[in-house]
């Protein structure tokens, strides 16, 4: 073998390796593409680019909810430098427990090169302050946005966020999928009516990070993400400084006021009491404070407004005079005796006529009319039917004002009362087997009868109106359309012809004056109220009032219910007439009677 | 002036403009390799590997001008004591003088600069074998004392560096020796052999066993067969042999592992007859395949004992992870896993300077030095690694033609050495980073990162295009 040979032995041997290695990175770079799928995996991670939530203002432009930023202090613990310990942490007001419980959290997650957050949520003023001193290395503040709420009223009708449970996510996922553990959804309120509107579209950065998990840019130099598009903005018709009114007349009461515009059914302003101030569920303490409002006797997160089901009391006996009228059983001058014997009253002249029933909220009247109602010998002959079919034909014309069911609001977890079937009856009693002298609670709004105050609150805005409503929303515009979800806009009817309702205007009118709820009087608004009494079997009893102002032209129509208050012209005759007066003419003229409302305190007595 | 003219014409100038296009790539994606966008580091800037490497280019442009400024009987006369110098520089590694890096200790720092003897002993081996070969008159290779003491030359160093610094990498160049010798006039019969036995080694871990030794059997077979007609005279035997092949084959997937002494027993019975039937010729070629056969059967079966017993843990994770890297992905087979991805990753033309996601990510270890060749295989895809591998190519038959070219065995010798030692650099580290040879810690010569290296790399190159210059003279001398 000479020297030639070998050399080309050794030139084979060359070219054969050079070979098998291009052959070899021919299969691994371009025929396979495993390894550029596996490599795209490893090295790019999918982050969540998280929308402005849409932002709230009242029916005037002040901000009832917006988003501010705080700030999250991370450390990267291989680069930390805390030479003074004590300096570092005197500056950010942490105790040394708290630093070396997160830097232990930190190695026990491995997190050397990737950030961990030190402090959670540094409130835009403290981040204002440490800022510019704070000089240490490794440290990074990230903003982040949270809500908050400018004035500290309307906490159960705006809701809150928080983060989605298992439960919501699974039902989430069955129409839309969008939802990731971690993120944040309205679970109450507006919040959450209108969570599809306020959130936005969430946006996608395709980010590169190295073996250590630290970033290091955009993948394809950002052409594969997508941007985040912000939530709608909404407009409310809550007027904020009635509201904030409302809350403080509200203050060591128990219950609730709903004020609304009849002419439009937009809800001015809606009290519930006690409540609690909305900040302290948005941010870093949300679990602390929610347990702490959770186990709070008074049930400061249960929203009366829209759940309480309530006993109506005497306002009732003005759906009972109207479907009285309607049916052609009561008319103007269908005079009774004021007999005691069959329920209880309280002084006023007798015999009296239809409008002085409802001024003087005579109990023997609506007795005697609710047995006309339901008797109207619709079966001559057995009384037990008759009683049944015309409690039917009733019971129609209680739904129709939006009685005995949800109304539909944009509250969420509304309820709807209840207004028994006749099933209910059956039931209770057994078939055949009830009239009207076993139901008569009913007739002066006791009994089974069970009412929201905002539903007592569009009650006067449909007497308001004579005869008609808009379901009660909070809602006026959604981003920049001006047109209103459609089922606010369209007119629902009552049973009953406006030709009835005069009658009732003036006796309520009369109430003010010179019946019942006397106390309400204002010398220069022209108040049309009633005022309720509702029985309590645990206690005292409920202060019901309902009224509309002014009486020619209505601008509001207002429930206030309060609870353990006794007599309704005591308490919630004064704070609706207050209410009218601050929203009609933006001042109060009466300060004793403000006064008297704002001490009272039926909370200790 | 005119005899330095001629000189300067003798250079041979497309080995040097290889040279430089490898050193500069491997520079630039050195820089590309450690580049971190946020960090505004210079290529130039001292601080970092690239500007380290840029400074040792330029130290290798001096030592460059040097070799071939200098008298060319300087490198004849110089081999035995570089070799006793770089011997010591091997053991005083263990001196206070000696520094580890990523844990291994390999490195001497002279404060003004770090240097790894190791690099250069292969530079003083080739030297050394040359001079002695040279020098030796009559030398003549065979079962004698001149070739065993080259071979002492060679292996003396590797296992000195074993023994010092535990490094299987370099030591394992050193093997890069036997080519040389093969070149220049060793039987081929040595290197086919150690061919064949690694061959069936690496096999076995690969092949069951029971099929790798059929396989064997029936290669033998076959080449008795064709080869030698006495076979057709004993036909019966043969025929014999055959069907308890064919019989063991048919039945293979029954045996058992423990089964395979059966089968080393059908080769001792089968071979003594055929030894007994066939010694009456003294058919040598019969005889020692025979024996080849029953040696190479018993590789296999060595196979366990050699891969429990007699390599360390982390050597046979190694061969494991070479033949399925998802086997310990997250040791060593990660280096593997992670080095492919990044190379597949680049596709036909890659992702482009700098663009390299896998590179700028630090997922492949060492991507610097050893794994240097993914960031060509992932930022410039396969037309990249063509264009690397074809110069590699290129420069290797060139220095292969320039060696055939020399007429002094001195210049030959060393040459082949040079070539041997850039061959077996870019195919272990090529095909360990490819995944096809186990991870063995080598560089990538003028592209992995590293002074001592790439020193050595050009000096080696440069005394050899020094010695090619002076050729003609080179032979008036002898």
């Amino acid at each position: 073998m000479n020297e030639r040979t070998r050399i080309s032995i050794v030139i084979i041997l060359l070219v054969l390796v050079s070979s098998i290695f291009l052959t070899r990175l021919f299969f691994l770079q371009v025929k396979s593409t495993e390894y550029k799928i596996k490599a795209t995996k490893v090295t790019t991670i999918k982050k969540d680019v998280y929308p402005y939530r849409g932002i709230i203002y009242d029916r005037y432009g002040k901000l009832l909810v917006y988003n501010t930023t705080v700030y999250d202090l991370q450390m990267v613990l291989k680069k930390a430098k805390i030479p003074d310990t004590a300096r570092f942490c005197e500056l950010l007001g942490i105790d040394k427990e708290h630093l070396l419980k997160e830097t232990a959290k930190a190695k026990k997650l491995f997190r050397y090169r990737v950030p961990h957050p030190l402090i959670k949520q540094m409130s835009k003023e403290r981040y204002a302050k440490v800022q510019d001193i704070f000089d240490y290395e490794g440290f990074e503040f990230v903003p982040k946005l949270v809500r908050e709420y400018p004035h500290g009223s309307l906490a159960n009708t705006l809701g809150y966020i928080a983060e989605i449970n298992a439960r919501e996510k699974a039902k989430s996922d069955t129409t839309e999928r969008y939802y990731k553990r971690g993120d944040y959804i309205g679970k109450k309120g507006l919040e959450r009516t209108y969570e599809r509107e306020l959130r936005g579209i969430r946006g996608v950065n395709y980010i590169l990070r190295d073996v250590h998990g630290i970033e290091k840019g955009r993948f394809a130099d950002g052409r594969a993400d997508t941007l985040a598009v912000a939530g709608y903005n909404l407009q409310s018709t809550i007027n904020l400084s009635l509201q904030q009114y409302g809350e403080q007349l509200m203050v060591n009461k128990i219950g609730s006021i709903v004020a609304l515009e009849p002419s439009t059914g937009e809800i001015l302003s809606i009290v519930t009491s006690p409540s609690y101030n909305p900040n302290l569920l948005a941010g870093e303490n949300f679990s602390k404070n929610y347990n702490v409002l959770q186990k709070d006797s008074l049930k400061p997160l249960y929203d009366r407004a829209t759940r309480a089901s309530y006993p109506p009391g005497s306002i009732f006996k003005l759906v009972q005079a109207l479907i009285g009228m309607q049916e052609g059983v009561l008319k103007p001058n269908t005079y009774f005796t004021c007999d005691r014997s069959l329920v209880g009253c309280h002084g006023h002249p007798s015999p009296l006529n239809l409008h002085q029933s409802i001024q003087h909220s005579c109990n023997p009247y609506y007795y005697k009319a609710f047995k006309k109602i339901l008797n109207q010998k619709l079966d001559a002959k057995n009384q037990f039917i008759d009683t049944r079919l015309g409690y039917e034909k009733w019971r129609k014309h209680v739904l129709s004002f939006g009685l005995g069911q949800k109304l539909g609001s944009d509250i969420s977890h509304e309820k709807g009362g209840a207004v028994r079937k006749t099933s209910f009856y059956n039931k209770w009693y057994g078939e055949n087997r009830w009239k009207v002298s076993t139901i008569y609670s009913n007739a002066i709004g006791q009994g089974e009868l069970l009412v929201v105050p905002i539903q007592m609150a569009n009650l006067a805005a449909i007497i308001a109106n004579k005869g008609h409503y808009y379901i009660p929303h909070t809602i006026k515009s959604i981003g920049d359309s001006t047109v209103k979800l459609k089922r606010f806009m369209e007119k629902q009817y009552t049973t009953v012809d406006s030709s009835h309702f005069q009658l009732v205007h003036d006796a309520m009118e009369d109430v003010i004056k010179a019946g019942t709820a006397r106390r309400a009087y204002h010398k220069d608004i022209r108040i049309c109220g009633k005022t309720g009494t509702a029985q309590n079997p645990h206690g005292e009893d409920h202060s019901v009032f309902i009224a509309f102002a002014p009486k020619d032209d209505p601008k509001i129509a207002i429930a206030v219910y309060v609870e353990n208050a006794g007599y309704g012209g005591t308490w919630a005759a004064p704070i609706a007439s207050l209410m009218i007066e601050k929203h009609l003419n933006d001042s109060i003229s009466r300060p004793y009677l403000e006064k008297y409302i704002l001490e009272g305190d039926l909370i200790k007595k | 002036m005119r005899r330095e003219n001629s000189i300067w014409k003798n250079i041979d100038w497309l080995t040097i403009i290889l040279f430089l296009t490898l050193a500069i790539m491997g520079w630039l994606n050195i820089y590309s390799a450690i580049y971190t966008p946020e960090l505004d580091q210079s290529m130039f800037d001292f601080q970092y590997q690239p500007g380290k490497q840029f400074t040792w280019i330029c130290f290798s442009v001096i030592t460059i001008s040097s070799i071939l400024v200098i008298d060319f009987n300087f490198f004849f006369k110089v081999p035995y004591l570089f070799y006793i110098v770089i011997l010591v520089a091997i053991v005083l590694v263990l001196s206070p003088l000696g520094v580890s890096v990523g844990g291994n200790r390999a490195w001497i720092d002279l404060k003004f600069m770090r240097f790894q003897p190791a690099e250069f002993a292969k530079l003083a081996v080739a030297l050394s074998i040359a001079k002695f070969i040279d020098s030796t008159t009559k030398f003549r290779y065979g079962l004698n004392k001149d070739t065993m003491k080259v071979l002492g030359i060679i292996f003396f160093v590797p296992i000195l560096i074993l023994g010092v610094q535990k490094d299987t990498g370099s030591a394992l160049v050193f093997a890069c020796f036997i080519v040389v010798l093969f070149l220049d006039g060793l039987s081929f019969v040595i290197p086919l052999v150690g061919i064949v036995l690694a061959g069936i080694f690496v096999s076995s871990l690969l092949v069951n066993p029971v099929y790798l030794i059929l396989g064997i059997i029936g290669f033998c077979q076959l080449f008795l067969f064709f080869f030698i007609k006495k076979v057709k005279s004993e036909l019966w035997v043969w025929s014999l042999a055959t069907a308890l092949w064919v019989g063991a084959l048919a039945f293979s997937q029954y045996i058992e592992l423990n089964v395979l002494y059966l089968i080393a027993g059908e080769v001792t019975v089968v071979i003594t007859m055929l030894v007994f039937f066939l010694l009456r010729d003294k058919s040598t070629l019969v005889v020692s395949t025979l024996c080849i056969a029953l040696v190479l059967s018993s590789i296999p079966l060595s196979t366990d004992y050699i891969l429990n017993d007699i390599l360390q843990p982390h050597q046979k994770k190694r061969i494991e992870v070479m033949i399925n890297p998802e086997s310990d992905p997250k040791g060593v087979g990660w280096n593997v896993i992670q080095s492919k991805t990044a190379i597949g990753s680049g596709g036909l033309w890659g992702t482009g300077y700098q663009q390299g996601t896998f590179t700028k990510g630090d997922y492949v270890p060492e991507q610097h030095t050893d794994f240097i060749f993914c960031t060509i295989g992932e930022e410039h895809g396969w037309v990249g690694s063509i264009t690397v591998i074809t110069l590699f190519m290129i420069l290797l038959i060139r220095l292969l033609l320039l060696t055939n070219r020399q007429r002094s065995r001195f210049a030959k010798i060393y040459g082949y050495s040079v070539f041997s030692i850039l061959f077996f650099h870019f195919m272990i580290n090529i095909g360990m980073v490819i995944g096809l040879l186990p991870v063995i810690g080598i560089p990538l010569p003028f592209f992995s990162y590293g002074g001592s290296s790439l020193w050595a790399f050009t000096i080696m190159i440069f005394i050899f295009i020094k010695l090619d210059m002076h050729r003609t003279q080179i032979l008036a001398r002898g």
